[in-house]
């Protein structure tokens, strides 16, 4: 008996055993920081075979699967900021448009691949390289429990943001800003997500850890809710428009994040959020360092099949 | 003219041979003839089984439908980062191209009758349309590799086993595997038998591969009715999240 399953969308076979695996990561990263996970998985699946554009299309499906899940957890535990998220999403939607007529703008141009991959590298070390020392440096000064944001001096950041109009109470964050700044920042991610091609959880966390000062607990459940949003629209357009999700993958990678999710659970219990954001900065790391070599070391066939990034 | 020239040239010895030695007409047959694609599949091995006059060399080519092939191909930008510098299109490659025989092929017959039959990679290069183009040229050896690392391409001298059946036959038997990437279609089966560096006798067949009800379900809702297929997987995966919030009642990453 063969323990492959095929994928008719993707126009292969790959192991069951190794797709429950890769989902089992994935749901490990969703329960322990509150990331879709595609930043990771998408590469993985390139990995193992899969056409680019099939692999980031059915990450997508899996991933509504996984946030809904997720969600639907944190909203029953009230670690939800439906306000802060519909404002993130309405300027995450906003972005996304924007971010594709820019992609269109710089492919006709010949740069899109190279944008794209020079993004993504440096998003990715500057995202890293911040959360690790923060965090390093958090652990050190406060090692038992972490600073309250309310106590932070006020950057020049803050103190701008404090002058903006629209200042509204965000209850569940327990933070008051003014509701243009989760618009445009949504909108700035929303942006940045339709060029690298996923979700944007990995650098919403941040947004939200960073720029919005929302406490660690919230960030999580918000950022699932968001990302379900975003992920759905995809998997919807991207069934319509290029046909590039295969359901079977998907499922197979579900199934596995359902057990990744409870291992992440468990962990996500014993972890401090100064740790929790040490790991997220050392994967973050790590897939920016896969991809900076990809690029400094010479391929080993000088040709690759039309269709991705 | 020239290629009547050739098919006259090949004609004659096949017929001159085959009424000297007076052997039974050669035969072939494969086994599994019909591979179907189902949600188990990963790949498939088709023994290819061939009765051949005796005493000659035999190769076996199973060729899948032609098609354009679009690349990218790949350079330094910055003089630094190894990326996609430009495109690569050659028309009329073949999806699957599997070559097997009972010598290296140079020693079954002249460059010139191997290039005409498309036998090995050198043949391939000439009836491959693009190949011949200067830039084209220079990655068709890349091209090989690519197609050889997804197991659609091979080339095994030595890959054909022959087995005396009396005084005037022989039976050649050579196997090859399907990769899951091989697309469904009909693939050309060709076993042709060399002696003297001549060609005196081919036979062909052709063998089938096609999805089963379920995978073929699948890609028509996938192809032919996108935004169907889109909102189905969308529900489905949310039913999916749902019954597991339900039944883990997790608390995620919150702590």
């Amino acid at each position: 008996m063969s323990f492959h399953v095929y994928l008719p969308i993707a126009h292969n076979s790959v192991h069951i055993l190794l797709l429950l695996a890769l989902g089992a990561i994935v749901g490990l990263l969703s329960g322990l920081f509150g990331v879709g996970g595609g930043f990771l998985l998408t590469p993985l699946l390139i990995m193992i075979g899969i056409p680019p554009t099939v692999a980031a299309a059915s990450d997508s499906n899996q991933i509504v699967a996984a946030s809904t899940s997720g969600t639907y957890a944190h909203a029953r535990a009230g670690t939800v900021d439906f306000k802060m998220g519909t404002l993130l999403l309405i300027g995450g939607v906003l972005g996304g448009f924007l971010g594709v007529k820019l992609i269109a703008f710089l492919r006709a141009m010949g740069e899109a691949d190279f944008v794209i991959t020079v993004f993504y590298i440096v998003m990715l070390g500057s995202i890293g390289t911040y959360m690790f020392y923060d965090s390093i440096r958090g652990l050190r000064r406060a090692p038992d429990p972490p600073e309250p944001p309310e106590k932070r001096r006020a950057s020049v950041y803050a103190r701008l943001s404090a002058r903006l109009p629209f200042q509204m109470r965000f209850e569940r964050s327990k933070v008051e800003l003014s509701a243009l700044v989760p618009l445009v920042l949504g909108t700035l991610v929303g942006v940045l997500a339709a060029i690298m091609g996923v979700g944007g959880g990995f650098i919403m966390v941040p947004v939200m850890v960073y720029l919005l000062r929302m406490p660690m607990h919230v960030v999580v459940g918000t950022s699932l809710f968001q990302i379900l949003f975003t992920c759905l629209n995809v998997t919807i357009m991207q069934s319509w428009i290029n046909r590039t999700v295969d359901f079977l993958l998907a499922l197979m990678l579900l199934v596995g994040s359902v057990i990744g999710a409870q291992i992440g659970a468990r962990i996500g219990k014993r972890l401090k959020a100064e740790q929790l954001k040490i790991l997220m900065s050392i994967i973050v790391l790590v897939v920016m360092l896969k991809m900076l070599y990809g690029l400094l070391s010479r391929p080993d066939i000088l040709v690759a099949y039309r269709g991705g990034h | 003219m020239r290629a009547c020239l050739f098919q006259t040239a090949l004609f004659v010895p096949m017929l001159l041979s085959s009424v000297a030695l007076a052997v039974e007409p050669m035969g072939v047959e494969l086994d599994p003839s019909e591979v179907r694609i189902g949600l188990m599949y990963g790949g498939a091995a088709v023994r290819v089984r061939a009765r051949t006059p005796s005493g000659c060399d035999v190769a076996m080519s199973v060729t899948g439908a032609s098609a354009d092939l679009h690349l990218n191909k790949k350079g330094k930008r910055a003089g630094l980062l190894w990326m996609n510098v430009g495109e690569l299109m050659y028309r009329d490659v073949p999806t699957v191209y599997f070559v097997r025989s009972s010598r290296p092929l140079p020693e079954l017959a002249s460059k010139a009758l191997l290039d005409r039959l498309e036998l090995g990679y050198p043949a391939l290069s000439w009836s491959i349309t693009g190949a011949r183009d200067r830039d084209e040229r220079a990655h068709f050896v890349d091209l090989i590799r690519l197609k050889e690392r997804d197991k659609l391409f091979s080339v095994a001298e030595h890959g054909v086993a022959l087995r005396s059946r009396g005084a005037s036959s022989q039976v050649a038997t050579a196997s090859v595997f399907l990769p899951p990437k091989a697309p469904p279609g009909r693939y050309r089966v060709r076993v042709m038998c060399f002696r003297d560096r001549k060609l005196v006798g081919k036979v062909e067949a052709t063998l089938r591969l096609s999805y089963d009800r379920n995978v073929a379900f699948l890609s028509t809702l996938s192809h032919d009715h996108g935004l169907l297929y889109g909102v189905l997987a969308s529900l489905i995966a949310i039913l999916a999240g749902l019954l597991t919030g339900f039944v883990f009642g997790r608390k995620g990453g919150a702590h």
